[in-house]
């Protein structure tokens, strides 16, 4: 009797134990997981194209002093991008004396160096050629140049991000040099999307140069805001 | 005789309950089958398919559950069973949200402005049964940067489990065999239809043929339909194999089980520029699965199951009334 108990007892047991380890079963997804598709090359290059354009529209911000009052009291200033140029958002500028960490500038004209940042958090949108849109935030650090040459040199430790929807991507800028009314000279910007790595390289004229592993691939018009193939 | 007596006047009272949870349950089944009409018809077949998957799925494994709660069937005594079974199956996490991507020939399916152009469409966002609070989006993309992005659609209902409820009815005790049927009345749901759902079943122990088995054993076979309006329709079947074995009050079954599912759904996509019928039928993802489980038998009996399917797992409790 005891034994047929005890067998009894090791049944309940078992199917307890089995009650237990399904409980734990997690369902298999059903739903829909597909893999974002790689970036191509080319997806690369107007992913890259695009920081380009970017830059060309906030960088030149910071030499542009006759944007700011003579005076201000609580740095830093702001600039809103109102949609035309392909640009939207807001950007702010801290001008420095000494160093980029220095005390601020009382007066834009005499500080030595400037960075530029997003405001928001998704930083400025950026409209592409065939309408969507992007996102970039960056961090633009650039010392100053004053006279003649009125300049500001992008410093290394500038870069930031890319959301262009499902892709992102990361950016570094340096030696980059920009004026008031000029094209942007030098560089490069270097883009990291994906398994690709583009550098972007400006010569003073409209047309930039894009290479992927060191190689010369693409020219991109910043005014007509073209990619073509070399 | 007389455990039949108490049975009926209990029965007076419980049936109508019974049919009662029944019907109300057929309401909020409509409510979300017109929820769902309503939300599909502002997206496309391709959004629409991932985006209900885990319904799609789900609901056919979840309809298969509960078919049983003991292998014992007598071969000369006529029993009666009432009960409310309640199912659900127990999702993944990762369904909560989808991922649909599509290399296209033309994106102006997606959007008239790009117009045989070539491109990657990604659609993406919470599930049918995701979050309420998220939407979904579809981003059209040519050469990596995206060019057109539509809104998609809000979770309805988050939750990770898929319920049902049915009433049930069982005949059997001659020669082994049981009927089982599952039944909601027909219920006119405005601007849907008519929900309609019967399910059958036959179930055969196997006590005349073998004998001095240490466990009842028995084989089954379900199947049932469910409709609403002209919006879903689902069919779900099963063969069964179930051994049971009483213990006092307490009777531990199990049973290995092939099924089969399948859901069409049918719905007006209203586009800007004209509306769209579109209709498209998914298999459900499960094919078999193992089920353990247990009876109570306090008058009332109840029962707990667990099924491991080979894809869901499903959950089911049943309160049984019967002689």
């Amino acid at each position: 009797m005891k034994i047929k108990e005890c067998k009894r007892s090791l049944a309940a047991l078992a199917v307890l134990a089995l009650l237990a380890a399904f409980w734990g079963c997690e369902s298999d997804p059903v739903a829909p997981h597909d893999p974002i598709p790689a970036l191509t090359e080319e997806g690369a290059a107007n992913q890259a194209a695009m920081i380009a354009l970017a830059v060309n529209e906030v960088a030149p911000l910071a030499v542009d002093y006759s944007l700011w009052p003579a005076a201000k009291t609580d740095p830093p200033y702001q600039y809103y991008f109102d949609g035309s140029d392909n640009i939207d958002g807001t950007v702010a500028l801290d001008y420095r004396n000494g160093s980029p960490t220095g005390t601020h500038a009382a007066v834009p004209a005499l500080a030595g160096f400037v960075t530029i940042f997003n405001v928001y958090p998704e930083g400025v949108t950026i409209t592409t050629p065939l309408g969507g849109q992007l996102n970039i935030t960056a961090t633009i650090i650039a010392a100053l140049t004053h006279g003649l040459n009125e300049s500001a040199e992008i410093l290394t430790g500038s870069g930031g991000t890319l959301e262009a929807g499902a892709y992102s991507a990361v950016f570094t800028i340096e030696d980059l040099v920009v004026t008031r009314d000029g094209w942007p000279t030098g560089g490069p910007i270097v883009f990291t999307g994906g398994r690709h790595e583009v550098e972007v390289m400006f010569n003073g004229t409209a047309v930039v140069t894009l290479s992927l592993d060191g190689v010369d691939r693409w020219t991109f018009n910043l005014d007509t805001l073209t990619l073509t193939e070399i | 005789m007389k455990r039949a007596r108490t049975f009926f006047k209990a029965g007076t009272v419980s049936v109508p309950w019974i049919l009662f949870a029944a019907l109300a349950l057929t309401m909020v089944q409509g409510a979300l089958a017109q929820d769902l009409e309503e939300t599909l018809s502002q997206v496309g077949e391709e959004y629409a398919v991932a985006y209900s998957s885990p319904f799609l799925h789900a609901f056919g494994p979840s309809l298969n559950s509960g078919m049983y709660h003991t292998a014992a069937i007598p071969h000369t005594t006529l029993t009666i069973g009432f009960a409310v079974k309640g199912m659900a199956a127990k999702l993944s996490d990762e369904d909560q949200t989808f991922t649909r991507v599509m290399q296209v020939d033309d994106l102006g399916v997606f959007d008239p402005d790009f117009d045989g152009v070539e491109g990657t469409v990604v659609m993406t966002g919470p599930t049918v049964f995701g979050s309420d609070e998220v939407e979904g989006s579809i981003i059209g993309y040519v050469n990596g940067l995206p060019v057109f992005e539509q809104e998609g659609l809000e979770g309805l209902w988050e939750t990770d489990f898929v319920p049902m409820v049915t009433p049930e009815l069982s005949v059997g005790g001659v020669w082994g065999l049981r009927a089982v049927f599952r039944y909601l009345p027909e219920v006119e749901i405005e601007d849907v239809g008519k929900f309609k759902y019967f399910g059958w079943g036959l179930q055969w122990n196997t006590g005349e043929v073998l004998k001095n088995l240490p466990v009842d054993l028995m084989v089954g076979y379900g199947s049932q339909k469910l409709e609403v309006g002209t919006v879903l329709e689902t069919n779900a079947s099963m063969f069964y194999v179930a051994a049971s074995r009483q213990f006092s009050i307490l009777t531990l079954y199990g049973g290995i089980g092939f099924e089969s599912s399948d859901m069409t759904v049918t719905y007006t996509y209203e586009s800007d520029d004209l509306d769209q019928d579109i209709s498209f039928e998914v298999d459900g993802a499960q094919d078999s699965r193992l089920t353990i489980g247990g009876t109570l038998d306090l008058g009332l009996k109840l029962n707990a199951e667990i099924a491991k399917g080979s894809a869901i797992t499903t959950m089911s409790a049943g309160l049984i009334l019967g002689f």
